[in-house]
């Protein structure tokens, strides 16, 4: 036979996948053709050296931190799974809703505004997780900004032609939250603008998009060890996220409606 | 509750870190993209964590991260890819007959790093996934997200493409 070591499927056997009959056609092959022995030592040798002279390139210790630090940040919440019997996730998602209906009946009397409720529903879980999820990616490497500015004249037009909406853009520097720049996100399928703001070394991002027209007040949740805090204003969809503690955020957030009202009230008058 | 999560994401996707550092460190060819590769490659493994109802956690990391490199790649616009057009013409024609059956003796090794570098992406992971990981044909083709025999044919042919560079080497730039 003139197969010349060219026998097919000699690779293939060199990298383990031959059996049944294709084996043990090639086993007898190989028994009378000392080409094929030779071309199947040649692969066999080629892959050992391959696979002991190309670089190992294992993940740093620093990659390592990051990745545990990301993945603790963005825990999700549902459905719970892996060895969980199918009963038991319905039953925490009850307490977590208990847990949460009590701890907004604390804040609401604790608070001067009027918060509104919380709703548990995994609509606004999944939003929540959404949003942290985006807040994490947001703070890796060049995923930031789009535009790097703490002028609000500079960050606000930007915006402009590149989402339907014209999110009010105030910068808080006089308070210790500078205005650093923002970019475009997506949040529910939807074009967001992103404002970055940072307190301390918390970065805090204000994504902003499209709503119907009903205003509501703010609202907060909590998510993988962040803070959300929701309102609704002017057809616009507020979401602020930190690592910030709930009162540093939420006194920003009502920094933020604050000032907002008061341009739309001098607009009006 | 909720810690059940991160935890089983940990025991399942966390061991396989180092495949997939150095998958993509050979896709993007430096440590800076490829870091941002596999946590980015994390983070959507996380998203999409809760879908995942299979054992094999490294096949599905591994296309997780595979998929984000190309993407990486394709916005960077590498000048290290090259395409199959710029590889050796020869290289296709060349098999096993032509070569000396002690070839791999008298390879020059310490090239074969810059030598799998010239190789196209498609040809480098299946490189990679084989000779490093180990991986079965069947598991490459979960990865790569191509049929068997493609796995066969581009595995055949980065073979010889390396084969002659490391025998012949050319500017690789």
């Amino acid at each position: 036979m003139h197969c010349a070591g060219n026998f097919a499927s000699i690779e293939q056997h060199a990298d383990g996948e031959l059996q049944g009959v294709e084996l043990e056609t090639l086993r007898a092959h190989l028994a009378g053709c000392a080409e094929c022995r030779a071309a199947l030592d040649a692969h066999r040798g080629f892959a050992r050296h391959m696979t002991s002279s190309l670089t190992y390139y294992p993940a740093s210790d620093r990659l390592r931190a990051r990745v545990r630090t990301a993945v603790r940040m963005t825990l999700p919440v549902a459905p719970d799974r892996f060895d969980v019997p199918a009963a038991t996730p319905w039953v925490h998602r009850r307490w977590r809703t208990a847990a949460i209906a009590a701890t907004l009946a604390l804040s609401v009397l604790g608070t001067r505004d009027v918060i509104g409720v919380l709703r548990s529903s995994s609509a606004s879980t999944s939003r929540n997780r959404e949003l942290v999820a985006n807040h994490v990616r947001s703070l890796m490497p060049g995923h930031l900004m789009d535009v790097e500015s703490s002028d609000r004249h500079t960050v606000k037009p930007w915006f402009e032609g590149r989402i339907d909406i014209s999110p009010p853009v105030f910068d808080f520097t006089s308070d210790s939250i500078p205005l650093l720049g923002g970019r475009l996100d997506v949040v529910g399928g939807h074009s967001a603008a992103a404002l970055v703001y940072r307190r301390r070394s918390h970065i805090i991002n204000l994504f902003v998009w499209a709503a119907d027209s009903t205003d509501e007040t703010i609202r907060d949740g909590q998510q993988a060890g962040h803070h959300v805090i929701m309102w609704r204003r002017g057809g616009m969809r507020f979401a602020a996220v930190s690592t910030l503690a709930l009162s540093s955020l939420r006194q920003f957030a009502e920094m933020y409606v604050a000032r907002d009202s008061a341009v739309s009230a001098a607009a009006d008058r | 509750m909720d810690s059940a999560e991160p935890s089983s994401f940990e025991v399942v996707i966390l061991p396989h870190l180092d495949a997939a550092f150095n998958l993509a460190r050979h896709l993007t060819g430096n440590d800076v993209d490829a870091e941002d590769v596999v946590q980015s490659a994390c983070l959507r493994a996380l998203q999409y964590f809760v879908g995942f109802h299979g054992t094999e956690g490294r096949q599905w990391f591994l296309a997780i991260t595979r998929n984000v490199a190309y993407d990486v790649m394709r916005r960077r616009r590498s000048a290290l890819m090259i395409s199959l057009d710029d590889a050796p013409k020869h290289a296709e024609q060349l098999t096993i007959a032509d070569t000396d059956a002690s070839l791999h003796e008298t390879l020059a090794w310490e090239q074969l790093d810059s030598a799998v570098r010239v190789l196209s992406m498609e040809f480098r992971e299946v490189m990679i996934l084989r000779e490093v990981e180990h991986m079965s044909y069947a598991e490459i083709a979960v990865v790569t997200g191509v049929p068997i025999g493609t796995v066969m044919s581009r595995l055949s042919r980065a073979r010889r493409q390396l084969r002659v560079l490391l025998t012949a080497p050319v500017e690789a730039g």
